[in-house]
């Protein structure tokens, strides 16, 4: 599994992320399916960081 | 340690933060007792540590919008999904010795909202270990 770049669209964000930041990280299968479907995170081409850095 | 009032805790379920949307947690270990009893002088029984049964209990406010209670819990009891659950004192510091973090997967058997007219809308959901590891203080 490779690594992806996630960003946090959920307003309960995840792990210690929250909602706007984009991160880093080889997420198992199932759950990135969960997270995805539920609107936690969404695949994305944006640089990590924060949710302050990112750009609109 | 000073003793506490419980405000700032944090509660992750399947990694998303529903602190907020929580407003009591129990943690429950037991270990079974066996009674290997003999005939003694005294009467008195005598019992070994059986298994250990474990649960985490979280009071959640009954929340509807996308990534919130509902989103998250349904599809974790309908679907039989093993998922991460995590719980410390303090939300606001790091994992330590001071602030432990109880962690384990698990699997919610039952989901059983609810409402009564003019009261807030609040349920408990209880998560059962769903591995040999079970649930656990990790200070790191």
């Amino acid at each position: 599994m490779a690594k992806k770049t996630y960003e946090v669209t959920g307003t309960t964000g995840y792990e210690q992320h929250k909602q706007g930041d984009v991160f880093e990280a080889e997420l198992d299968e199932d759950f990135e399916e969960r997270a995805i479907e539920r609107g936690q995170l969404k695949v994305t081409t944006k640089k990590p960081g924060p949710a302050n850095q990112q750009e609109e | 340690m000073p003793k506490r009032v419980a405000l700032k805790d944090s509660v992750m379920v399947d990694t998303t933060d529903l602190s907020n949307f929580a407003r009591a947690v129990r943690f429950s270990s037991e270990h079974e007792r066996v009674d290997v009893s003999g005939f003694s002088a005294t009467g008195a029984n005598e019992y070994l540590a059986g298994p250990t049964e474990q649960s985490v209990t979280i009071e959640f406010y009954g929340s509807y919008g996308a990534t919130e209670v509902h989103a998250i819990l349904y599809p974790l009891h309908k679907n039989r999904t093993i998922c991460a659950i995590k719980w410390r004192p303090d939300q606001t510091a790091v994992v330590g010795a001071t602030n432990p973090e109880l962690r384990g997967n698990a699997i919610l058997y039952t989901y059983g909202p609810g409402a009564t007219r003019g009261d807030v809308d609040t349920f408990e959901a209880t998560f059962n270990t769903a591995d040999a590891a079970g649930f656990q203080y990790f200070t790191t």
